[in-house]
């Protein structure tokens, strides 16, 4: 864990992954990115808009007998609505995302893409093999980057646009990949239910 | 950051449903999924609304002339499979047939439900059924959208009374040849397919709805389940495709100073619509409407049941299953009792006596004066079962009894038995009567196996002498017996066989 101090409020920021490389500061909302052991104040940061998910920067939870603690948030626009991207790290400190959509949660592993000269002549139904596992690719969705909270491994800031690669296999199985300041990055996991994960420290929400 | 950190929304009280102007009549809606909802419907000038960053958008109206009212009220809250549930948006769905959508079925299974429906076919006198496909009536039915902010959404779908509880999927389902779909570890069979158009809607919805929306839908059976895939006949939006730089001379798209700019690809305009269709994949279950009314707590009625639901499980199934077991355990009971008695053996006489008891003066035989009998030795075999003993004589106002001893010689044991014959007859105001019978049998377990002799008495008042039969008769052929027990046991489990035929003829095809 890493200690530095937001340049903009003085606050302390606390680091959780090694893997982090911009984090906003939650009392100032400052977009602060981390260059050689300093951070750099990046611009500011709206509140994102509340709405009734129940996740939370905070929230811990156990997927496959590994403790994980949400400690990134990234909330994106699309044509039909929004939908969040969860930075997770694990017990051991490995990164996870937990994508939520609709109520439905995919718990994910950043993968290596072995060749990326196919993606932009990708098409809905085709199908794709990443990692020995074969998915169709079912939807594309080209999004808007609006708000991110906590502490992310890349720098992003809102108002940036993307494009998200829905891939869906057999037995659960998923995997997205991501497209955003020109670079592809692709992430292989599963769906799973709320009452897998067992998560604490919720958000609360009135009337539920 | 944990301690020092709180996020910026747990200064603010957690949310609350939200109540929003309608840009049409100003009428005050309520928002009930906020972050989820992109349609909202107002619910006094029928006005679809387009949730979006700016606020509500007028994005069409609802199509019928009335305002449907929604069997579960929008707001309402029931509890199903475990949990709460609130009704969030209401629609109302056309489904039309046309053989341009038809896919072949695949040939009949070998279940008990598939051979049904083949035997069914062969009765039924359509002979041409199997190469004309002929598109059965449209037809309306109305979907509830559920919500719970922890688990998600699902869908409760009403059609002519049926109701079926679905679940909309992630993952998607194995094809298997013969148009068959595995979806975790479960077979569907190909059933239909129909275009299905938006005619209502009310509440809100997590996509973008407009009033004559299409899709096309598949369904795939396996009683009580369907698997379904709906394909959105819509085509998506025009920002599908990344624009990089290395796809701009293919594509066409460019550069500007914001960066790479997304536009639609020529390519969309020329790719056929299959390619961008969106699929959507769900499963429904048959869901009785009692258990509909008592998880939301309606009153008032529900639409009664219009025939039988191609997905409809037997009513009552543990019931109708239990009792053809039971019937089942019944004759394998029967069969094996009748073994073990030997009833089914051919029956075998080993004694067959016949001799005259010759008459005395004084007409009565009693057993002072009544003869010694001993027959020849016989042999009783090892099969365990029963013997039989005929006695037969002519009495006529008369009796005779037989006082027995069945004696093994070997071991000296012997059994007692004693039987009569009596008959008698007469005349009185009720007109002509009898009593008794001059033939009787007796039935008792076989002693061990060995050689035996019967020695016996017999005493009479009959006038006359008197001709006697007397048989011992090894395994009693009782096969009309088991026939008639057999038919006593299988009466319950024909009555099922007979309403589980009629229940899947009045199913739909």
């Amino acid at each position: 864990m890493q200690l530095s101090t937001c340049p903009a409020c003085g606050a302390e920021i606390r680091f959780k992954s090694r893997f982090s490389t911009m984090a906003v500061c939650s009392f100032c909302q400052s977009m602060l990115v981390r260059k050689n052991e300093n951070l750099h104040l990046q611009g500011k940061m709206a509140v994102i808009a509340q709405d009734l998910s129940i996740l939370q920067v905070g929230t811990k939870g156990v997927y496959k007998k590994q403790s994980f603690e949400i400690i990134g948030q990234l909330t994106v626009r699309w044509q039909d609505g929004f939908w969040e991207e969860w930075y997770v790290q694990e017990e051991n400190g490995t990164q996870a995302w937990i994508a939520q959509a609709l109520g439905f949660f995919s718990y994910t592993h950043e993968i290596q893409l072995p060749d990326t000269q196919f993606l932009p002549f990708i098409q809905i139904g085709q199908s794709i093999s990443l990692k020995d596992q074969s998915y169709v690719v079912s939807d594309i969705k080209s999004y808007i980057v609006e708000g991110i909270a906590g502490e992310l491994p890349f720098e992003i800031q809102p108002g940036l646009e993307g494009l998200s690669i829905d891939c869906r296999s057999t037995e659960s199985k998923c995997a997205y990949i991501d497209f955003n300041q020109n670079n592809y990055r692709a992430y292989a996991g599963e769906n799973v239910d709320f009452e897998a994960l067992s998560l604490t420290n919720l958000r609360e929400i009135d009337g539920w | 950051m944990a301690g020092k950190f709180v996020h910026i929304d747990k200064k603010m009280s957690p949310p609350k449903v939200e109540s929003l102007s309608c840009p049409k009549c100003g009428g005050t809606i309520t928002l009930r999924a906020k972050g989820y909802t992109k349609t909202l419907v107002c619910q006094f000038c029928q006005t679809i609304l387009d949730v979006s960053q700016s606020g509500l958008n007028i994005s069409g109206f609802t199509k019928l002339n009335d305002v449907v009212d929604p069997l579960i009220p929008l707001g309402t809250r029931g509890k199903l499979h475990g949990t709460l549930w609130e009704v969030i948006g209401f629609m109302q769905r056309r489904g039309t047939f046309s053989p341009f959508l038809h896919q072949q079925k695949p040939p009949f299974s070998l279940t008990a439900g598939g051979l049904l429906t083949a035997a069914l076919d062969i009765i039924s006198d359509d002979d041409d059924s199997d190469d004309v496909y002929v598109p059965p009536p449209p037809f309306v039915w109305d979907e509830y959208l559920l919500f719970n902010p922890y688990k998600g959404f699902r869908w409760l779908s009403e059609c002519k009374g049926h109701w079926n509880y679905i679940v909309t999927l992630h993952d998607v389902p194995e094809n298997y040849p013969n148009h068959i779909l595995r979806y975790l570890n479960v077979n569907y069979r190909y059933y239909e397919s129909y275009e299905a158009k938006v005619l209502y809607v009310a509440g809100e919805f997590y996509w973008q709805v407009k009033s004559g929306d299409t899709a096309e839908i598949s369904d795939y059976l396996n009683k009580p389940g369907i698997l379904t895939l709906e394909e959105s006949t819509e085509k998506t939006s025009a920002l599908t495709r990344p624009q990089t730089q290395s796809t701009a001379l293919y594509i066409g798209g460019h550069e500007t100073e914001a960066g790479t700019y997304l536009r639609p690809s020529p390519l969309s305009e020329d790719v056929s619509p299959l390619v961008n269709k969106e699929q959507m994949w769900s499963l429904a279950e048959y869901i009785e409407p009692e258990e509909v009314i008592s998880a939301f707590k309606l009153t008032g009625d529900f639409p009664s049941k219009i025939g039988i639901a191609f997905n409809q499980p037997l009513p009552d199934k543990e019931t109708y299953t239990s009792i053809l077991k039971t019937s089942g355990i019944g004759i394998a009971a029967l069969l094996v009792f009748y073994t073990i008695f030997g009833l089914f053996i051919e029956p075998k006489i080993i004694l067959n006596a016949k001799f005259v008891v010759p008459s005395t003066e004084s007409h009565v035989i009693g057993l002072e004066n009544a003869m010694d009998y001993v027959s020849p030795p016989f042999n009783i075999d090892k099969h365990s079962g029963v013997l039989n003993l005929v006695l037969q004589a002519p009495v006529n106002q008369s009796w005779m009894e037989v006082e027995a001893s069945l004696i093994n010689d070997t071991t000296g044991e012997s059994i007692e038995i004693q039987k009569g014959l009596e008959y008698y007859s007469g005349y009185d105001y009720d007109g002509s009567w009898t009593e008794g019978k001059d033939r009787d049998e007796m039935t008792f377990s076989k002693p061990e196996a060995g050689q035996y002799h019967l020695s016996f008495k017999i005493t009479t008042n009959h006038t006359g002498s008197l001709p006697v039969k007397m048989q011992l008769i090894e395994g009693v052929n009782s096969f009309s017996n088991f026939l008639f027990s057999l038919l006593l046991v299988a009466v319950p489990a024909i009555l099922v066989l007979l309403y589980m035929f009629l229940f899947e003829a009045r199913r739909e095809t």
